[in-house]
């Protein structure tokens, strides 16, 4: 396993060029490649009754990719990348193809799409599961309507994981699903799409967390007014589980919506989202919760210049578990441009949590109120026309009433890409 | 219950017993031997009690994916072993403190589990959401040509990555955080596409924008357009004029800058109150008519391809346009003319 899915992933993109290749007309893609060496590192620290109180997990890497895909304006269309990385704790690769064709109107027709990745630890990693793991995802969608302005489509997938030597975190898994939707296909400024899908997922060590799920997606973006764009996302979903006992049965209802307006010099931006989950029968693990977050705030300026945004953050979670129902109020304050040379964003927030009720229950736990900061911080510098500096990182220090609750989260990244 | 959680009402009466444990342990140095064996018993009955919760945190434990609960819970069971095995060795006060210890570790992992069993679930129905998004945005991104929001939308997938990495190690709150990173970036992208960031477009969003700044400027200038919206289309001007002048050079501060500029004249004309009116779409469509006729020619004489199906779409929005302004509906009617506008600009590309 651990040897054979590097070399399949190695011959599948000369496979696909080779299939590619066979049709007339496709094989004069546009290519292009691009590599990056770069350092990531990963930290979590917090108390412990024992001395160990944070983790840390940095790794250096570097990465090649190459690309390619059909020259656009075609009946049929193709992409295909090739990605391969080594570092210092995993060596990756990944392949993504697709395939579709398109009728006379534009229409794709028959979309074929699949992915494959791999990782492979390296002796005397710092992760702590560190199973090798291979992963392959196959696609299909097509289309057997279109209108003027929405089409119907018919979409299948199937899937797997599987890792060379299986711990609790680290478990083999299958999944196949099939969907039906109907989606615009209008290229004005508004789009939407609504899908009903069905999938499954197993577990071929641990049946017993076996599941099923049915879903409905409902996705709409558009204009509001002369200026203003909105976007909202629904999603209900409802879990059936082979062993209910283990994993209840549950409902799921999502959403997402965001909305920004202008007003007389600035943009009134908002934001939301919420959650609920209800299980079928609920156990000392899954509760009934609803949980909804937002933000409302105002943004002024040139992206290009350089544009603020300034507004107030808060959540809301109740849980049928009283003790973990919490407010969480806080102020947000960001920063961005994108001009030629250095673009990017910074965010800062800072606010407070608070725990309704302590449990009563000496068999739960307690949770204490923190307040914390948030910073989250991304920027690139084009050096060159084909190369490129980049940067990622957050930083999430939580200070808890109780000292000992304390934690701070952490990630940093940094590249350098060259493209061409 | 332990003394390290003192903000803990639910466990006051635990803690108390505890507390009064342990000063009856320090009372008992060097105390007759009677009241040693009571606070030996006292202390057995904490241990007890510590193994009964240990076993309960293991079942709320091993249903969570946090890795970092389950070694944390093992290290509670590792300091409760050693209680045991230093009230053995009558070390009283030694064992007391560890079993605290270990009660402190086998909290933290019931709070970690109790965390990562929402975060798992969470996390699954955010990335399946992810990766729909994202193949939307990155269809978008492919047509109109990937400039910055390709990096962008690049990026976005490698923190995602990243995410799915960290929740296969068990850290579900970081992965969790770094998949809202990859939305943020998705967001980010999505907006650069909104705003046209494909280097392929900066004719066809030039003209656009100059389209809509001359309208802006005919409706406005002939009137008695208040001065904020004349100083709204000036700045709208200065703004065509910096993205003609960075077209050759900088195609990104182009687009960028041509989509500003139309976004001032949208505001100079709704500031005016003559943004959505009649009168504005009747001329748009005029325009179309005019344009149409200059390009159903060519269109004719060429072979069917992705120019006659953009132009095929326009005429529909046209009359779309057309149907809504003739039933009242002005915003409607705006659209629809705008994205013939759109479709016809993607014909005449088609052509070239």
């Amino acid at each position: 396993m651990a040897w054979r899915l590097p070399v399949v992933m190695l011959l599948s993109p000369y496979l696909a060029s080779a299939a590619l290749a066979a049709e007339p007309g496709t094989a004069a893609g546009v290519w292009s490649f691009d590599a990056a060496v770069g350092y990531d590192s990963f930290s979590h620290a917090y108390s412990l009754a024992t001395t160990d109180t944070s983790e840390t997990v940095s790794e250096t890497r570097l990465a090649l990719g190459w690309e390619g895909r059909s020259p656009a304006g075609g009946r049929t269309a193709w992409r295909l990348r090739l990605e391969g990385s080594i570092g210092t704790d995993l060596w990756r690769q990944g392949l993504e193809a697709d395939w579709r064709r398109r009728d006379a109107r534009g229409v794709d027709r028959l979309r074929v799409g699949a992915r494959l990745a791999g990782r492979q630890y390296r002796e005397g990693t710092d992760y702590a599961s560190a199973s090798d793991q291979g992963e392959g995802r196959l696609e299909a969608a097509v289309v057997p309507w279109a209108g003027t302005g929405r089409e119907c489509f018919v979409t299948g997938w199937t899937a797997a994981t599987r890792f060379a030597i299986a711990s609790p975190l680290e478990q083999d898994q299958d999944e196949a699903g099939l969907g039906i939707g109907l989606r615009s296909r209008s290229l004005a400024s508004s789009a939407w799409r609504v899908a009903l899908r069905h999938a499954a997922r197993t577990y071929p060590d641990s049946s017993v967390i076996d599941r099923r799920a049915w879903s409905l997606d409902v996705d709409w973006s558009g204009s509001v007014g002369v200026a203003g764009l909105a976007r909202l996302y629904g999603r209900s979903e409802r879990r059936l589980a082979r062993e209910p006992t283990v994993r209840p049965d549950a409902w799921l209802h999502w959403l997402d919506a965001a909305l920004e307006v202008p007003a007389p010099g600035v943009d009134l931006v908002a934001e939301a989202q919420a959650e609920r989950w209800d299980y079928g029968a609920q156990t000392a693990t899954w509760v009934d919760s609803w949980r909804a977050a937002g933000f409302l705030g105002l943004r002024r300026g040139d992206v290009l210049a350089g544009q603020w945004r300034l507004g107030l953050a808060g959540e809301v979670f109740e849980s049928a578990e009283e003790s973990e129902s919490y407010v969480q109020a806080g102020a947000r304050a960001g920063f961005e441009a994108y001009g030629s040379g250095l673009s990017g964003s910074v965010v800062v927030e800072h606010g407070r949590r608070s725990y309704g009720t302590q449990a009563t229950d000496e068999a739960l736990p307690t949770w204490t109120d923190f307040s914390y900061w948030r910073l989250w911080l991304m920027a690139d510098w084009r050096v060159s026309e084909s190369l490129t500096l980049s940067a990622l990182g957050n930083w999430e220090p939580e200070r808890h009433t109780e000292p000992l609750d304390d934690a701070t989260l952490g990630f940093a990244s940094l590249r350098l890409v060259w493209r061409r | 219950m332990d003394g390290r959680r003192s903000g803990n009402r639910g466990k006051a009466g635990a803690f108390g017993a505890a507390l009064a444990l342990a000063l009856a342990l320090l009372a008992g140095v060097g105390t007759p031997a009677p009241a040693q064996a009571q606070g030996g018993e006292e202390l057995r009955a904490y241990l007890d009690r510590t193994d009964e919760l240990l076993d309960w945190a293991a079942g709320q434990v091993s249903a969570s994916g946090s890795e970092r609960a389950r070694g944390i819970l093992n290290q509670a069971t590792q300091l409760q072993r050693r209680s045991r095995d230093l009230l053995a060795r009558q070390r009283p006060l030694e064992a007391f403190s560890l079993a605290r210890r270990a009660r402190d570790a086998m909290w933290h992992a019931v709070r970690l589990s109790r965390e990562a069993a929402g975060l798992e679930e969470r996390i699954r129905v955010r990335s399946e959401r992810f990766a729909d998004q994202h193949a939307q945005l990155l269809e978008r991104a492919r047509e109109g040509g990937a400039g910055r929001a390709g990096e962008l939308l690049e990026r976005a997938r490698e923190q995602a990555q990243r995410a799915a990495e960290r929740a296969v190690q068990g850290d579900l709150p970081l992965a969790w955080k770094l998949l809202e990173q990859a939305d943020d970036l998705l967001r980010l992208a999505a907006r650069q596409l909104a705003d046209g960031a494909g280097p392929e477009r900066v004719a066809h969003e030039l003209e656009r924008s100059r389209s809509l700044v001359d309208e802006a400027g005919q409706q406005l200038e002939g009137g008695a357009a208040e001065a904020e919206a004349l100083a709204m289309l000036a700045d709208a001007r200065d703004a065509l004029a910096r993205a003609d002048a960075a077209a050759g050079t900088d195609p990104g501060q182009a687009l960028q800058l041509a989509g500003l500029a139309r976004r001032l004249a949208q505001r100079a004309l709704a500031s005016a109150g003559t943004g959505s009116g009649a009168e504005a779409v009747q001329r748009l469509l005029e325009r179309f008519d005019a344009r149409a006729a200059e390009l159903a020619p060519r269109l004719r004489d060429g072979e069917p391809g992705p120019a006659q199906r953009a132009f095929e779409r326009a005429r529909e929005e046209r009359e779309a346009s057309a149907r809504a302004l003739a039933d009242g509906r002005v915003e409607r009617a705006l659209r629809h003319a705008r994205s013939a506008h759109d479709l016809l600009e993607q014909a005449a590309r088609g052509l070239r």
